[in-house]
């Protein structure tokens, strides 16, 4: 009899800026419907933990937060893989992912997998050093200035000009149009993330935004991905609906990106169409909180991400056909407030089984 | 006749809309598969749209367009280039 697979997946939270966990649950459960999930969450009240439906959650676990380092998080997972041996983890957050890299050793030793991306390719492809990344890919990216102090923001916001947007080095972003806002939002970023901050220029042009996910061979291949311009967003620009392109020239670019990196696993990259064709504004180095959009229609990167990880062979994704499109849909979940009670002591056994959907794979 | 929501100013972005990348869904939407951008069209001018992308030559389509909406050939010619006018950035 083959061995139940338990699997933690971590960003269980679907609120007005939805984390990838639920959607990455969702799609393993499409090919392995009966895989033990084990959601690791930071808050109590992360939405994903709530749902009976087949992208909730057979347990789940409070986590030390990423800021703890890597030897808080061993400690953790060991202690949940006493209840719930792991065959594998998959981190879903920006702020955990060198946690895991450092890691990499241990989890070895443990028999636990986790996604193979080194600290070089994670490195390469953050916000301060993506302008160089760029260059070496042959890919355009706006002209971006890493600061670390106030006045170095204003500095970097005359230089580039206005408007710009200044980022966080992980999460956050604010479009400031004057140096008034420049000091407010330098100010709420380094309270919010800590430095340094990004100063990155506005692209002209027609403002349309492109976000493609994917998953990397390692070896600098593409072993699927989708593409979609963004149809809806919300207040803080994140994809609220999307329509899936078919564009030689997006679909060239990504395929630079990432060979130049070796990239290995899960990646969204994400664009503004300028007056010269696509810039890359970010890369992630994980699924996307829309990554199940893709799966519902034959391109299931977190099932081929489970493949890969259990060295299983891995099928080509099917290519997304132009015009299939996503609408993003909340729900009210319920609770009881003996969950809280439960997951307030460090972990939450459901014991009803999520109700899964047996074969979610789309019929060929 | 009218292409009103295909502006030169919205296809035109850095980034003119090639006339193979349309497609035409249910006769009311011209959907431009490489940028994801879509407009409602009229009926009249799904009809040209589809007949250019199948290379109809300009007499042809003519004809055929004055058959199909019941007008004059030279009320069709007429309405035909005003509307290639208004779309001259899709090519």
């Amino acid at each position: 009899m083959t061995k139940q697979l338990c699997i933690a997946v971590s960003g269980m939270h679907r609120g007005d800026n939805p984390q990838p966990g639920p959607a990455v649950i969702r799609s393993i459960r499409r090919r392995y419907p009966s895989a033990q999930i084990i959601g690791l969450s930071y808050d109590l009240l992360e939405s994903g933990l709530f749902s009976k439906s087949d992208d909730g959650v057979d347990a789940a676990f409070l986590m030390p937060f990423p800021n703890k380092g890597p030897d808080a998080l061993i400690e953790r997972l060991d202690e949940i893989s006493e209840i719930y041996p792991l065959d594998m983890v998959i981190p879903c957050l920006d702020s955990e992912i060198p946690n895991y890299i450092e890691l990499s050793d241990e989890f070895k030793s443990r028999g636990i997998k986790t996604p193979l991306l080194t600290k070089k390719s994670f490195d390469r492809r953050s916000k301060d050093n993506l302008f160089q990344l760029g260059k070496a890919a042959g890919v355009r990216v706006p002209r971006t200035i890493v600061v670390s102090d106030l006045m170095a923001a204003h500095r970097a916001s005359e230089e580039i000009g206005f408007p710009l947007f200044l980022k966080g080095k992980q999460y956050g972003a604010g479009l400031v149009t004057s140096s008034a806002e420049v000091t407010h939002m330098f100010h709420s970023l380094m309270a919010a993330w800590g430095g340094p901050v990004i100063a990155q220029s506005a692209v002209g042009g027609s403002g349309d935004e492109y976000d493609v996910v994917g998953l990397g061979d390692g070896r600098g291949g593409l072993l699927g991905s989708c593409a979609i311009r963004k149809i809806m967003l919300t207040s803080n620009g994140k994809a609220f609906g999307g329509i899936v392109v078919a564009d030689p020239a997006l679909q060239e670019t990504v395929e630079k990106i990432i060979k130049k990196l070796k990239w290995w696993g899960p990646f969204e990259l994400e664009f503004v169409k300028g007056k010269e064709g696509h810039e890359l504004i970010e890369m992630n180095p994980r699924f996307p909180a829309w990554t199940d959009f893709p799966s519902q229609i034959g391109c299931n990167l977190p099932a081929m991400l489970v493949d890969m990880l259990l060295s299983r062979p891995v099928a080509p994704a099917r290519v997304c056909e132009p015009g299939r499109m996503f609408i993003r849909h909340n729900l009210d979940l319920v609770g009881d407030i003996s969950q809280l009670a439960e997951l307030s002591g460090g972990s939450l056994i459901n014991d009803a089984q999520p109700n899964l959907l047996q074969s979610l794979e789309p019929v060929n | 006749m009218s292409a009103n929501r295909i502006r030169k100013e919205e296809v035109n972005g850095g980034n003119a809309v090639h006339l193979s990348n349309l497609k035409i869904v249910n006769g009311c939407l011209a959907f431009d598969v490489c940028s994801g951008k879509f407009h409602r069209i009229s009926e009249s001018a799904a009809f040209v749209i589809g007949e250019l992308k199948r290379q109809t030559p300009l007499g042809a389509l003519i004809t055929s367009y004055s058959q199909c909406f019941g007008i004059s050939p030279a009320i069709a010619a007429r309405d035909i280039e005003l509307f290639m006018n208004d779309i001259s950035v899709v090519r």
